[in-house]
């Protein structure tokens, strides 16, 4: 009985919708600054719910990333797993996104909102969200191509070579 | 509960709905260039035969035919090139759906084809031959490995059928891989696996630090 197609899908739309409100908050942050400061004003409460979105959906996408491995391995015998390179893709980059996720969430807990005053702070995190959620919607794109055939985002994958090796 | 709240909660229903019905579009893979059962781990339903009684005598550059019988709900047959010595040889289809012009049994979920096979080099190989289907719950497979003994020079090669005698031009270049072989591949990841993961943690635990250490108490 396949389990781990119970627990991916989820997560991945969470962790591609945190990537995009992070890429938004990058550009208040850096476009309207002044106006994300004012407090009552509709662009504050815009940025700090979206600030508040991707940090417990990071959360969301870090649990359900540990629920998706731990499926996928009781689905699957490692050997099988290793022998496809769809898998193989999948597993080292879902530990390197879980690392992200990790970074991310310590951030955004250790320094509340301030992540988001500080340009070396800001810039950082908002690009590791991204980053994470990218990684995300490829590994889900594989997990795609592995089980059904095809994905919408094949074009895009063969043009960058993945899976690799 | 408030107009804002029914809006959300409208949009959160309509997004797991389009993940449902997103996950509905399940066709079989064919695309797949590892062993079937790779995924396919059910393999005591689906039947996979070929007229091969033993060992198949061949010779260099020169055409048998193999005819395969795939049966009890296949969807596809498939001779994938990496597997066992299936590279020795050159084939005139390596993958055959069901229903497909080269099959031949009109029957849905059994498959027969007449695979055209041309040695490229002398020695003892195997072809791995793989038969697989779906649906995504219960995914099935079954293989058959045929031995072929090919020899080299002229005369005339033993053939598992009676097919009308073609002459080709003979061959003996043995086809030079281009690209990495699966145990290559399996090597490079398992370095990256070494590697990536805790390099990434490493850098990432620095400058977290670092960020941290320069943002001062709160």
């Amino acid at each position: 009985m396949a389990l781990h197609p119970v627990f991916v899908h989820f997560h991945t739309g969470i962790g591609a919708a945190t990537a995009v409100l992070a890429l938004i908050n990058i550009v208040f942050r850096l476009v309207f600054r002044e106006g994300i400061r004012t407090p009552g004003t509709r662009m504050a409460k815009l940025f700090h719910e979206f600030d508040i979105f991707i940090h417990w959906g990071n959360i969301i996408v870090l649990l359900g990333l540990f629920a998706g491995m731990i499926s996928g391995f009781m689905d699957w015998p490692y050997v099988a797993l290793e022998n496809n390179a769809y898998m193989r893709f999948k597993i080292l980059w879902s530990i390197i996104a879980t690392e992200i996720y990790i970074f991310v969430i310590v951030l955004r807990t250790k320094l509340s909102d301030r992540v988001w005053e500080k340009t070396s702070s800001y810039l950082i995190y908002g690009i590791m969200v991204i980053v994470a959620g990218v990684l995300m919607i490829i590994i889900a794109a594989l997990g795609g191509i592995a089980v059904y055939g095809e994905s919408i985002l094949e074009p895009v994958l063969d043009w960058i070579g993945l899976p690799w090796p | 509960m408030g107009r804002h709240h029914r809006t959300m909660l409208l949009g959160a229903i309509a997004f797991i709905a389009i993940l449902f019905i997103g996950a509905g579009f399940a066709i079989a893979d064919v695309d797949q260039n590892s062993a079937c059962d790779t995924c396919h781990t059910n393999t005591s339903v689906l039947t996979l035969g070929s007229n091969a009684t033993g060992t198949v005598d061949a010779i260099v550059g020169e055409q048998f035919i193999l005819v395969i019988d795939a049966a009890a709900g296949s969807e596809a047959i498939k001779i994938v090139t990496g597997l066992a010595n299936n590279n020795q040889f050159t084939y005139s289809t390596q993958l055959v759906e069901d229903g497909d012009g080269e099959d031949t049994n009109d029957n849905t979920g059994e498959i027969t084809v007449a695979v055209t096979i041309t040695p490229q080099s002398a020695g003892s190989f195997t072809i791995q031959i793989w038969a697989a289907s779906g649906p995504v719950s219960d995914l099935k497979a079954a293989s058959l490995d045929v031995s072929v003994n090919v020899v080299a020079g002229t005369g005339t090669g033993t053939t598992t059928t009676s097919p009308t005698p073609t002459t080709t031009t003979p061959t003996t270049t043995t086809p030079t891989p281009t690209t990495l072989s699966e145990e290559e591949r399996k090597e490079i990841w398992y370095t990256q696996m070494y590697v990536f993961t805790p390099v990434t943690a490493i850098i990432l635990s620095l400058v977290g630090l670092v960020i941290i250490r320069r943002a001062g108490p709160q």
